[in-house]
């Protein structure tokens, strides 16, 4: 679920066209912000549930329940007793349910009301998400929410994959869900300085990683899912192996809340591919976290830089937030499906609206045009948060 | 149309069940009808009678323990000093 498509293929086939999904803000503050960008989901939740159960659901748990139900679906995965039994959620989000405490906020202190809808705090609570997976698929197994900011999502997939690792679960559903795309919420980012500064002449073009116009990030909303099993109940059942995780890598920066750091970027990856039992020169295209922030893209590129050395300037490295924009907790899982598809499609998705080099990000960022006929087996995704919560995941093609 | 019948309405409305389900005497959550649901269409059920629901815990087991409660608050509320 994604401002460039609600479905694999779709988004895809999207980024790897450069298209971008972000827009002028559909909602009717929009005229009042600076920064009036955003990449919304276009999804309407009408009829997708029954009533009383939408009555609970916040924007964020629509997201998280659409895309664990096409992960089931593409996975042809069948829960029996026994699996439902241990199967795990492992959800990341930064925000839960922004959309309904904002409006419970609104009739308190604007509307003058003196109480709020009685759904608000199942609704705003973090791990609702987690939650209406577990019930709606029937999954007992442990139902944990991450909330590392950016990189929440990543760590859920990172936390699941250690889960099934440690044999505590055959099989979990992964990845994250976000929908923060309220005015309280935009203002909040307005005030850190780190959104983009709209394109007015062409909106769809304001985040732009890696270029030395870029301004900042872009706020999105949407989720991404994925169902990860052992090895040995995946080959069992005969599933369709998208691609195996071989590498997960979490530390901190330890030195600032806000400000990124190259020394911890550069560790968390190392942990990545220690725990992959990977050369550098094994990985074949990197997600870059590319936020589009002044500071950011210099100290990722740098921390590349550092890992893989003479590699690094032959690594396809995209940052497809220049199209979907910044997912904040669901922004990992989205971009790791997006580097996973990679592999099946032989293709890299471009870094859109590159338009002007910078001298200090000097990668091949796959500049606005997407390749295809690439030979890509091993990849890698970035995501480095607020708070300095690091992830990296590598994932790699499976031959049986 | 009585108390009794537009509570049926209300609750039949938030809960998306038949509202000739809602045997009034039988227990809500034997109706399919739970209790976060109830909680919900008892905001529209303020609305409706103009009333406001006790602050203290009301034991509500059925409609009919919804409809005779808002017909006590409806008496004790309306045209009594505020």
């Amino acid at each position: 679920m994604s401002p460039v498509g609600n479905d694999c293929g779709t988004f895809f086939d999207n980024l790897l066209a450069g298209r971008s999904g972000i827009r002028k803000l559909s909602a009717n503050f929009a005229g009042r912000l600076t920064a009036n960008v955003g990449g919304e989901v276009d999804y309407d939740p009408a009829g997708r549930f029954p009533r009383p159960k939408l009555a609970l659901l916040d924007r964020f748990s629509q997201f998280a329940l659409e895309a664990a139900t096409q992960a089931i679906r593409d996975a042809s995965i069948e829960f029996d007793e026994s699996l439902k039994e241990c199967a795990g959620v492992f959800v990341g989000t930064g925000l839960g349910g922004a959309t309904t405490i904002e409006a419970g906020y609104e009739e308190i202190f604007l509307g003058g009301k003196d109480r709020v809808p009685p759904h608000t705090v199942p609704r705003t609570m973090n791990n609702a998400a987690a939650g209406h997976i577990s019930i709606d698929h029937g999954l007992r197994g442990p139902s944990l929410t991450y909330s590392t900011a950016c990189s929440s999502s990543s760590i859920a997939i990172g936390e699941a994959c250690r889960a099934i690792r440690h044999g505590y679960t055959d099989a979990a559903i992964a990845g994250g869900a976000e929908s923060l795309l309220t005015l309280g919420t935009i203002r909040a980012w307005e005030a850190l300085r780190t959104l983009a500064v709209t394109d007015t002449g062409d909106p769809a073009a304001s985040c732009r990683p890696f270029s030395k116009d870029r301004t900042g990030l872009v706020l999105a909303e949407g989720a991404g899912m994925l169902v990860l099993e052992s090895l040995d109940h995946a080959l069992r059942r005969g599933a369709r192996i998208h691609a195996e995780v071989i590498g997960y890598g979490a530390a901190s920066d330890a030195s600032h809340l806000t400000r990124p750091g190259e020394e911890g970027q550069v560790r968390t990856i190392r942990l990545a591919l220690a725990d992959a039992g990977a050369a550098p020169d094994e990985i074949d295209y990197i997600n870059a976290h590319g936020t589009a922030t002044l500071a950011g893209d210099a100290i990722e590129t740098a921390a590349i830089k550092k890992v893989f050395g003479e590699r690094a300037a032959h690594i396809p490295v995209s940052s497809t937030k220049s199209m979907h924009g910044h997912l904040m907790g669901a922004t990992g899982a989205v971009e790791f499906i997006a580097s996973i598809l990679t592999i099946g499609h032989r293709a890299v998705p471009p870094t859109a609206n590159l338009r002007v080099p910078d001298p200090e990000c000097d990668l091949d960022y796959v500049p606005n045009i997407g390749r295809e006929g690439v030979a890509v087996r091993t990849v890698m995704s970035n995501s480095f948060a607020f708070g300095g919560s690091n992830a990296v995941l590598i994932a790699r093609a499976f031959d049986r | 149309m009585s108390t009794l019948a537009v509570i049926q309405q209300l609750i039949a409305a938030s809960a998306e069940v038949p509202v000739e389900s809602l045997d009034p005497s039988r227990p809500l959550e034997e109706l399919n009808v739970d209790s976060l649901t109830v909680l919900e269409a008892m905001m529209d059920i303020e609305e409706k009678f103009k009333i406001r629901m006790p602050e203290e815990r009301v034991p509500i087991r059925t409609v009919q323990d919804i409809s005779d409660l808002v017909d006590r608050l409806v008496a004790e509320q309306s045209g009594g000093p505020k």
